[in-house]
């Protein structure tokens, strides 16, 4: 359903991404992996479209979306989470949740001032879902808690939460288990599989190899912003390029 | 909905008010504080919930006053139309600028609606055939339907009907997926964005809104006082409107009542310091932003139970 042709992001003399060809499938896990500064995240901007790419493009549904501002993408189906927290600490865990819902709610200035009833009960459902995605993360406990008085590992499942409100076709998770702890990761594990079981496609960054190897079914490894590899995960972890990548050349012989 | 109990409340203290208050003076102190209050909740929506600097909005004050002024004076048009056509007026100023210039952030977008302010001041002083230039006007009373309110007690009726309307949309609002997004673009643009909200939309809707509820503002405040001067458009007064706010509380629809009760009440109750009320209104101020770094409304909500600090 999305597929990346020949993409190449440069910032000014650092070339990020260079011919990078992908092609994620629909309802299965796909993972992005490489070392630091491999460009990973790079690729998931372009792809959700807060940068354009500087050539090549990015196809969804066979159309040419590339440099289509992220709330244009939102609108066709895309769902994303932020490696550095993006919440508004001054709503609450359920208000943010029910941000993620904006696209399936009316939003006419009258309808908003005057409070119709026809907004009032579209409202009154979006909370009740937005109930439902905390349970479904397991933060129901904080549904009425300030997003800033959060720990941070519920953070994580709360940007899980809104992205999900959105009722995404693609969901990007951009590093779902940096900084949890062990028994955290694992149920990051569970929640990602859970949201593969709903038919949502999954595409990950993620540096926690055991968690990568757990969930996805699709590994695309980047070095340098180039594509070293791509395949199954057991191909992948096999292949001598990758290993020298990620363990050094010594290690590969 | 959470927010009836206060709004009720609120009600109750506006209907309660007039028959507390002793004098005349003080009535019309209190109507000078409701019509700053009405501009000042407008603002906090662009400021304090949508996180977006206007350091102009005393130019959309001054449409509403001038359109009052003008139309009705100039033009024979019935004040209550004059103050539709200042608010539309208003309303289409603010979406025709918003787009260029609600793409500016911080710093930049400040200098950008300061400037703003100051062509419309400017324009108000030197279209002096139709405003009278730096003399200001004279304003027709306001009627409608025959009635005419006079005298400081018929006032405070329209003038807190008003208000009590400005807080419950601007309640409304905030409390609405139209809300839950501007707030969004306050607290994180790159998630507004993430889930679909057209930020550069939800800015100009807001920013509309307010400029629609300052010339509201400016209207009522013309026919209140009979007389306006360029100083209703003026930079000054801009400040004034946004101090009321960040002092009151920015996110906070009673901190922009509490804002512009204390920014309007303070000037003349330090008169008695005689030639220092500056220092001592500035020394004031300071001090209100030390200890109360939220704003009066915010800090004393969160101090006297957590559960109203959304009111």
């Amino acid at each position: 359903m999305l597929a990346l042709e020949g993409v190449g992001m440069r910032f000014g003399g650092v070339q990020a991404l260079a011919g990078v060809d992908w092609r994620v499938d629909a309802g299965r896990v796909h993972a992005v992996i490489g070392p630091n500064g491999a460009g990973k995240t790079t690729l998931f901007n372009v792809i959700t479209g807060v940068y354009r790419p500087t050539q090549g493009c990015v196809l969804l549904d066979g159309q040419d979306v590339s440099g289509l501002p992220p709330d244009r993408l939102a609108a066709r189906g895309l769902a994303r989470t932020f490696q550095n927290l993006q919440v508004v600490g001054a709503m609450s865990a359920e208000e943010n949740v029910m941000l993620g819902a904006h696209l399936c709610l009316s939003q006419g200035t009258l309808a908003s001032l005057l409070h119709l009833p026809g907004l009032r009960r579209a409202d009154r459902e979006c909370r009740a879902e937005a109930l439902e995605w905390l349970r479904f993360t397991g933060i129901a406990e904080y549904a009425g808690r300030l997003a800033e008085a959060m720990p941070y590992g519920a953070l994580k499942r709360l940007e899980i939460a809104r992205a999900m409100a959105a009722r995404p076709r693609v969901l990007f998770l951009d590093e779902p288990a940096a900084g949890l702890n062990q028994s955290e990761k694992l149920a990051m594990r569970e929640l990602i599989l859970a949201i593969a079981d709903k038919g949502i496609t999954v595409v990950l960054v993620e540096h926690d190899m055991k968690l990568v190897m757990g969930v996805s079914e699709h590994i695309l490894v980047l070095d340098y912003g180039r594509k070293l590899a791509e395949g199954a995960a057991a191909e992948v972890r096999a292949n001598p390029e990758v290993i020298a990548a990620y363990l050094g050349e010594a290690e590969a012989h | 909905m959470a927010r009836w109990p206060w709004l009720t409340g609120f009600a109750l203290l506006l209907a309660a008010l007039p028959w507390a208050v002793p004098n005349a003076y003080l009535l019309d102190v209190i109507n000078r504080i409701g019509i700053n209050a009405i501009a000042v909740i407008g603002l906090n929506l662009v400021m304090g919930y949508a996180g977006q600097v206007s350091l102009g909005h005393a130019g959309f004050f001054g449409i509403g006053a001038y359109a009052s002024a003008v139309l009705t004076s100039r033009y024979g048009w019935p004040p209550l139309a004059a103050l539709a056509g200042g608010m539309a007026g208003a309303g289409a100023l603010a979406f025709a600028v918003a787009r260029p210039i609600l793409r500016l952030k911080g710093h930049y977008l400040a200098m950008a609606t300061l400037g703003l302010g100051i062509i419309l001041s400017i324009v108000i002083t030197n279209e002096a055939g139709f405003t009278g230039g730096p003399d200001g006007m004279p304003v027709d009373a306001l009627s409608v339907a025959g009635f005419s309110p006079s005298g400081e007690r018929q006032w405070y009726f329209v003038i807190a009907v008003c208000l009590w309307c400005a807080a419950w949309l601007a309640g409304n609002l905030v409390d609405s997926p139209m809300g839950r997004a501007l707030r969004a673009l306050h607290g994180s643009e790159p998630a507004a964005r993430s889930v679909g909200v057209d930020t550069a939309r939800y800015k100009a809707r807001v920013f509309v809104i307010a400029a629609v509820l300052a010339s509201l503002s400016g209207s009522l405040f013309a026919h209140y006082v009979g007389f306006v001067t360029p100083q209703v458009a003026s930079f000054m007064h801009s400040i004034e409107l946004v101090t009321m706010a960040v002092v009151g509380g920015l996110a906070s629809i009673g901190g922009s009542v509490a804002g512009a009760a204390l920014l309007t009440v303070l000037p003349q109750a330090l008169a008695e310091f005689e030639g220092w009320e500056m220092v001592a209104f500035g020394a004031l101020l300071i001090l209100v932003m030390v200890l109360m770094p939220r704003g009066l409304v915010p800090t004393l909500a969160r101090r006297f139970g957590g559960a109203r600090a959304r009111a």
